[in-house]
């Protein structure tokens, strides 16, 4: 097979040099905006938002709340929501919705571009016409779920439906003005007592109150940051935690003044992670820290048979399991890159050439270790048709490490590989990285993906290629020795800058927007908080319980 | 009308719709109201392809109406005289020294404006300019139902130091967001016709669009009375919801005409294999436009950059589209990518041969629509934005000089787009994007 040359597979040299040659490796946490990427002085201080901010040795600094603007309801935080409000599952339903943007750092639920365009609105709007129709089906599941009471023909029982609905729909108590509109809006039906159900459900379903993530100006006057009421914390909590909305005691909680304290967010924070709504923070937070979406679209080359839609699923699902098992376990973060056994199928298994009892694989004796073992991230990496060392590189020192990756290389330089049917792909790309201009970058992100070339495009163990003995051995960024992937990953799991990455990820994704500098300080702060190995679990409640997460600023 | 003009748009129709059950009579009750009611009517389609094409197979060497069609233009020979090759056209708001060239190419590739990156934008810059297909939405959007339809075959990529809305997205409003598309054919035609049911009687669809404004008066109703209690920059979004809202309403008032004429038309299914979704949504455009249900529709073939068609088994290529776009001067890739030039190509000449098939009173609207064909870049290894790969078909109804090969040289596209918002009857419009002062010579007879 002829070469598939390599995107990233290039010399980084122009805007790489100074920026990083000799500074960067050794360096914990250059400053947002500092470290590659940015040497240019372009974009790659757009990722600011995750981008550089310091290990747990971030000084003291004030914490300036950055402002989190109103937002409306993510597809995938739609489609909980409506699964918890009404017990309907509308996921094929919104797979044909306009599909929402992933922010620089790459998660869908940056507040930025979560607006209501017109043909989303109008799918909404037929959503919600579906979603009324179906509750007035009897026995219907969504009717069970509206029915606090039965006799919908009776008014005093229509306002119940409709308040109780209303309430949770909009993440907090309605007024007696609004449900007056919403028996207003039901009556001009003007015919059952389902239909003024249905009609004010549709309402309360298109109103903005719904679609969009609303916290209310605080009292006039006040000034600087301030705290989120208690119901809109309950929704910062619920959607951090399970992409959906507040459950009755969430909702019980800040109606009662409860949901106030640190320890009462630390309760609430204990009881959501133990819900199995929780798995939404593996799918929605891990799958797009890690990219692990970025397989759905994933095309491999015909060769490689064992790939298929199902195992590319598989694939996914041992990722969010680990994700899942060491939060439920409270297990320290860096079990993720460590963890010497796997949530895997049989099919899996197979690929990996492991037993499997109940789900569960030891891979003590092999070279998988935690994620970086694991085929979703060796196969997501991969072209279709080999691996690329520079976008395993790439991934790890980006979602890993929050290190913002080199700059691709500047047009028109020749980054042409030698024939991939002979020899290994360290020695092909040999030539390049001894090339001074290119080495500056790739002396940063080869020796990681190096260390991985024991495994294949979909993720298999090898020990050649093209007959020739694949050496995965290299020194990591702070120089210290590696001989194989094993090895590699503990040296990850030991770099400061991972617990600190995963805290920044946790932040920006809990909070829905870019972080300030304030922000970047509040996740050094989460990561000193949890302790010398803190349990993932940990850095989960302290990013919830710190006071970023609930306060907002006054606009100026 | 004749008979024969008449047999041939039913037949088009059938085609258009696939499986789909096609109740005649109806169909033809509704036909010469139908026809009359877009005979000549301008209507857009902004069609984008990702990576740019391997040019030396793409660029004619022969200008003028002679010119000689090249190897990868050769499926759209039966059109020739139909189109415009357009070489030597440049948009500047996709160049700036920093990184993300597919970005920058795709974010402006409507716009011709410099797109911001997520770090410039979450410090107050605009994301984008308008593109100008929303500037032609906003001018005569209203007069069909449908003001705008964004649509495309792929929701992935992302290009380093921005947000993926500029990868994914080349419709953008006054404000600079953007639009984003529809993937899902069945779902862009419900957007089409949704509400339409032909076993309903008149009464019946009367008090079902009575009870939609109820619904969405309860939306304003709520709206104002949220704006007083957020801030200044969440009422911006708020303002956009309602926008939308207002948008639903005209529809709601315009609905019936366009659905009613093309009834029987039938959802079509959501096929796996990529050529098949791309022909299922070029289907659900033909109709859009055909039932005149809107004038202005985006389509994009395929994300730039890593967002590109990851492999096309069609073609026995299973590179990823990036991969080969990034050709180092290997004949290899050359090869490949000139297979992938000519399907999309191909494709391009499946839609516009519906286009064309279906008789709009002595013209067709091939010649009603101007269908404007480029990509973000010109040269998949180069990344620039010059000599940009671009066809405007259609449009011989409205004016346009087609069946030629008209030579630039670094001249703004944006002043091609000038020429099509002026086209599509905004006559008002002088400028566009960046450096769209003027429009562009000889495009118009």
């Amino acid at each position: 097979m002829k070469p598939a040359i390599a995107i990233f597979a290039l010399p980084l040299a122009l805007a790489c040099t100074g920026a990083i040659s000799g500074e960067m490796p050794g360096h914990d946490g250059a400053p947002a905006g500092s470290g590659i990427g940015s040497g240019s002085g372009g974009p790659g201080a757009a990722s600011a938002g995750t981008s550089g901010a310091g290990g747990p040795d971030v000084g003291p600094q004030e914490t300036v709340p950055g402002r989190t603007p109103m937002r409306r309801l993510t597809l995938t935080e739609y489609t909980y929501t409506i699964r918890d409000l009404l017990g309907e599952d509308v996921t094929t339903l919104v797979a044909g919705f306009p599909a929402d943007g992933l922010s620089a750092d790459g998660f869908d639920n940056n507040a930025a571009s979560l607006e209501v365009q017109t043909n989303q609105l109008d799918v909404f709007v037929q959503a919600a016409d579906t979603l009324a129709t179906r509750a007035l089906t009897q026995g219907s599941v969504a009717r069970q779920h509206l029915a606090v009471c039965s006799e919908w023909a009776d008014a005093a029982c229509r306002r119940q439906v409709v308040q109780s609905f209303a309430d949770k729909a909009w993440r907090r108590p309605t007024t007696s003005a609004e449900v007056d509109q919403l028996v207003a809006l039901g009556a001009s039906a003007a015919t059952s007592g389902d239909d003024h159900v249905a009609l004010a459900v549709r309402g309360i379903l298109i109103a903005p109150q719904f679609l969009f993530r609303v916290e209310k100006l605080p009292p006039a006057g006040t000034a600087g940051s301030y705290r989120v009421s208690a119901h809109e914390l309950a929704a910062r909590l619920s959607y951090f935690l399970w992409s959906s909305t507040p459950d009755d005691k969430l909702a019980q909680s800040a109606a009662a003044g409860t949901l106030v304290t640190s320890a009462d967010v630390s309760r609430e924070v204990s009881r959501m992670l133990a819900d199995e709504k929780a798995a939404g923070l593996a799918d929605n937070f891990a799958a797009q820290w890690l990219a692990l979406r970025n397989l759905s679209g994933h095309a491999v080359d015909a060769a490689f048979k064992d790939y298929t839609s199902a195992l590319s699923a598989s694939m996914s699902k041992e990722t969010t399991s680990l994700f899942n098992y060491v939060v439920a376990q409270g297990l320290p973060a860096t079990e993720l890159l460590t963890a010497s056994y796997g949530f895997v199928d049989d099919p899996l298994a197979k690929l990996y050439g492991v037993s499997v009892a109940n789900g569960r694989a030891d891979l003590g004796m092999t070279e998988r270790r935690g994620v970086l073992g694991q085929a979703a991230l060796l196969t997501l990496t991969s072209y279709p048709n080999r691996t690329s060392i520079v976008r395993r590189g790439i991934w790890v020192l980006n979602n890993l490490l929050c290190v913002e990756p080199p700059p691709p290389p500047p047009p028109d330089v020749d980054t042409t590989l030698p024939d991939p049917s002979k020899g290994t792909l360290r020695e092909r790309m040999a030539a390049h990285r001894a090339n001074p201009t290119c080495a500056g970058c790739h002396d940063l992100m080869d020796p990681i993906g190096l260390g991985l070339e024991n495994f294949d495009a979909i993720g298999r163990y090898r020990e050649t290629e093209n007959s020739v003995a694949i050496d995965a051995s290299g020194n990591y960024t702070d120089g210290r020795a590696f001989k194989r992937p094993s090895e590699l990953s503990t040296l990850i799991a030991e770099d400061p800058r991972f617990v600190a990455c995963v805290s920044e990820k946790l932040l920006a994704f809990g909070l829905g927007r870019g972080l300030t500098s304030g922000d970047h300080a509040a996740a050094g702060a989460v990561a000193q908080a949890s302790g010398a190995q803190p349990a993932l679990r940990d850095l989960i409640a302290n990013t919830a319980q710190n006071p970023v997460f609930a306060e907002q600023m006054v606009e100026p | 009308m004749t008979r024969r003009s008449l047999r041939l748009r039913r037949r088009a129709f059938i085609s258009a719709s696939g499986a789909a059950v096609i109740s005649l009579p109806l169909f033809e009750a509704f036909e010469p109201k139908l026809a009359r009611a877009a005979a000549g009517i301008p209507r857009f389609i902004g069609f984008y392809v990702a990576n740019g094409k391997h040019m030396p197979a793409w660029k004619p060497t022969t200008d003028g109406p002679e010119y000689a069609l090249t190897p990868t233009l050769m499926p759209l020979t039966a059109l020739k005289k139909k189109f415009l090759v357009l070489t030597g056209l440049e948009n500047k708001g996709a160049e700036r020294e920093v990184g993300g060239g597919h970005a920058r190419g795709t974010g402006s590739f409507l716009t011709c404006t410099n797109i911001h990156t997520a770090s410039e934008i979450s410090s107050g810059s605009r994301p984008n300019g308008i593109s100008a297909d929303q500037v032609m939405a906003d001018e005569i959007g209203k007069s069909s139902r449908i003001a705008s339809l964004q649509l495309g075959l792929t929701n992935n990529g992302r290009d380093q130091g921005y947000g993926s809305e500029f990868i994914q997205n080349i419709s953008f409003d006054k404000n600079g967001k953007f639009k984003p598309k529809t993937i899902v054919a069945s779902s862009a035609f419900d957007t089409l016709f949704q509400g339409f049911d032909p076993t309903a009687s008149a009464a019946d669809v009367e008090r079902r669009n009575k009870l939609k404004a109820s619904v969405l008066d309860f939306a304003v109703e709520q709206a104002k009375a949220l704006s007083p209690t957020i801030s200044h920059s969440d009422n911006t979004k708020l303002d956009q919801y309602l926008t939308s809202v207002r948008e639903l309403e005209q529809r709601l008032q315009s609905s019936g005409s366009g659905a009613a004429a093309c009834a029987g038309a039938t959802k079509p299914s959501n096929p796996m294999a990529v050529p098949d979704q791309v022909k299922a949504m070029m289907d659900v455009m033909v109709l859009g436009l055909q039932c005149n249900i809107t004038r202005v529709i985006t389509y994009m073939l395929g994300n730039g950059g890593d967002g590109a068609i990851n492999g096309f088994p069609w073609l026995d290529i299973s590179d990823h589209h990036h991969a080969i776009a990034h050709h180092q001067n290997q004949q290899v890739n050359f090869d490949k990518l000139m297979k992938v030039n000519l399907w999309e190509i191909q494709e391009l000449a499946y839609l516009l041969g519906k286009l064309d098939a279906i008789d709009e009173g002595g013209s067709t609207l091939l010649d009603n629509t101007l269908v404007l064909y480029s990509s973000e870049i010109s040269d998949g290894n180069r990344h620039n934005h010059d000599d940009l790969p671009v066809l405007l078909a259609g449009g011989r109804n409205l004016g346009v000089n087609s069946g030629q090969h008209l030579r630039f040289n670094k001249t703004p596209i944006a002043s091609l787009f000038l020429s099509l918002i002026q086209l599509m009857g905004a006559t008002s419009v002088t400028k566009f994007g960046d450096d769209g002062a003027t429009p562009l010579p000889g495009v118009v007879t």
